[in-house]
């Protein structure tokens, strides 16, 4: 039974850990990939690197996603003060 | 100036001491890798991450105003000196463990040194009944077993598909972006400490505080509190604890932009979730097992040997703690028995406590290790060939 309790604490911590600590990292890496575009050879032989306007849009979309997760971290560390200050709770969590 | 009143000090400054070591400490956590894929420059790293910290600590406002809630029972200690004596020779035991491995280079959780360190001088003080078992068990000790593991995977598989998605990126353009990301990561797993830990040490301040009766149980945390809290561990964060930056920056896996990049990653959103979701995992842990997962999901060797040190090094840090803790308060406590003073026992504690540190800062100046040996990329080992014979200053030439 501890160990049921165990792994009745730890998978959610394991899960959360994966869709932010994994999911985010690999969200920016696909902006990084889309931001390099494709490389193609042109008729003289130099290879050129072209980005399509869709991978620029769709990678400056993941971009502010980013930007907006890490203000939400921010926030998420002051939660409590912003909600002692201000009386905002803004997760819902604020103890 | 009354016998309390200069106890008090002592056991205020004492904690200040200790929010110090928790700061030069866990320095590395945060920045450790982002001054090894040279994403900020040595200086540059600890200064950021000891602003955050600054910031973070004046961020914490449900401050822990009962220390070690869940792991010891100190209602029993009636109040009063006695529970003051707990409380001095809990931090006394967390300092001394906190510098001895800093001196070895290991990086250890703090927070585990303090609840070591009272849980030690609890059992001295009131014995088995004044820890709360299940507590240390489900807090302390499953916690530390699982969270390298957790931040491990994370990171292992994080590190492996970042590298596919970007294999086919130019170098140069992969170092510029991901530095970025992992700025950004670090700064928030600083901000995230300072509101953590320096709570901890602003709880065990406010102890001290009701148990002089200078505070009412009820009051809030004194601005004063806060601040000298917040100064404290800012101020150890930017010396810097550089051995054990160097041991988990360099001293276990190779670390690239990326690679370190998705262990950074993995640490903050580990760090900042895992409270909420049900278990606080320690910080150090998550840190050194991100690390770890990251060389394991690019292929590079990792230094088990090193890693295994690590691991002893947290096992004993509740025992070892503890112990000093243990000691530390019969060798007070009998003082103040035999000589019938209320302070010559905490004196001395606090003279073992001074004559230990300077001892083993002395040690470690035979093979001092600063931001000078933090060349990104490189594992340096020039500095112990030629340290005694130069003076400091030449060293910066390398």
């Amino acid at each position: 039974m501890l160990l049921a309790e165990i792994f009745h604490k730890i998978y959610p911590v394991f899960l959360a850990g994966l869709v932010f600590g994994a999911g985010l990292p690999i969200l920016y890496a696909v902006a990084v990939r889309l931001m390099s575009g494709t490389a193609t050879e042109t008729a003289d032989g130099t290879v050129k690197a072209e980005v399509h306007p869709l991978a620029r849009g769709a990678a400056y979309a993941i971009f502010v996603l980013l930007a907006l997760a890490i203000l939400t971290g921010i926030l998420w560390i002051a939660k409590d003060f912003l909600y002692a200050y201000t009386g905002f709770n803004l997760f819902g969590v604020a103890d | 100036m009354t016998t309390e009143l200069i106890i008090l000090v002592i056991v205020v400054l004492t904690a200040l001491a200790f929010d110090f070591t928790n700061g030069f400490h866990d320095t590395a956590n945060a920045m450790a890798s982002s001054i090894a894929t040279g994403a900020l420059k040595p200086k540059t790293a600890v200064a950021l991450s000891a602003s955050l910290n600054l910031v973070g600590a004046f961020l914490s406002i449900e401050v822990a105003k009962t220390v070690g809630t869940g792991l010891v029972d100190l209602e029993t200690a009636g109040g009063g000196s006695s529970l003051m004596l707990i409380v001095f020779t809990g931090l006394v035991g967390a300092i001394l463990w906190n510098v001895l491995t800093w001196l070895l280079g290991l990086p250890s959780s703090s927070s585990h040194a303090l609840f070591g360190g009272l849980i030690g001088a609890t059992l001295a003080s009131l014995g088995t009944s004044g820890v709360l078992w299940n507590g240390v068990l489900m807090k302390i000790i499953v916690p530390a077993l699982l969270a390298p593991l957790i931040a491990g995977i994370i990171a292992c598989i994080s590190t492996m598909v970042v590298y596919r998605i970007t294999a086919a990126v130019p170098e140069n353009r992969k170092k510029k972006n991901f530095r970025f990301g992992q700025i950004s990561a670090a700064s928030l797993m600083s901000l995230a400490h300072g509101t953590n830990d320096a709570q901890k040490t602003m709880g065990v301040i406010f102890l001290a505080l009701v148990a002089a009766q200078e505070i009412d149980p009820s009051a809030d945390i004194p601005f004063w509190v806060r601040l000298v809290c917040a100064v404290a561990i800012a101020l150890g964060t930017y010396l810097g604890g550089w051995r054990i930056i160097k041991t988990l920056g360099k001293g276990i896996v190779d670390i690239e932009g990326p690679q370190g990049f998705s262990a950074d990653g993995s640490s903050a959103a580990i760090i900042l979730t895992s409270s909420h979701f049900g278990m606080a995992l320690s910080t150090t842990h998550v840190a050194t097992g991100s690390i770890i997962g990251s060389g394991i999901g690019r292929r590079v060797a990792v230094n088990w040997s090193t890693a295994r040190r690590m691991v002893i090094a947290w096992i004993i840090t509740l025992p070892a703690a503890g112990s000093v803790g243990a000691l530390t308060w019969f060798v007070g406590n009998y003082i103040n028995h035999f000589t019938g003073s209320d302070w010559m026992g905490e004196a001395t504690v606090f003279l073992i406590l001074v004559g230990f540190c300077a001892w083993m800062w002395a040690h470690s100046r035979k093979s001092a290790i600063s931001h000078v040996d933090m060349h990104a990329g490189e594992v340096v080992r020039t500095r112990e060939v030629h340290t005694e014979s130069f003076p400091v200053v030449q060293k910066a030439g390398h």
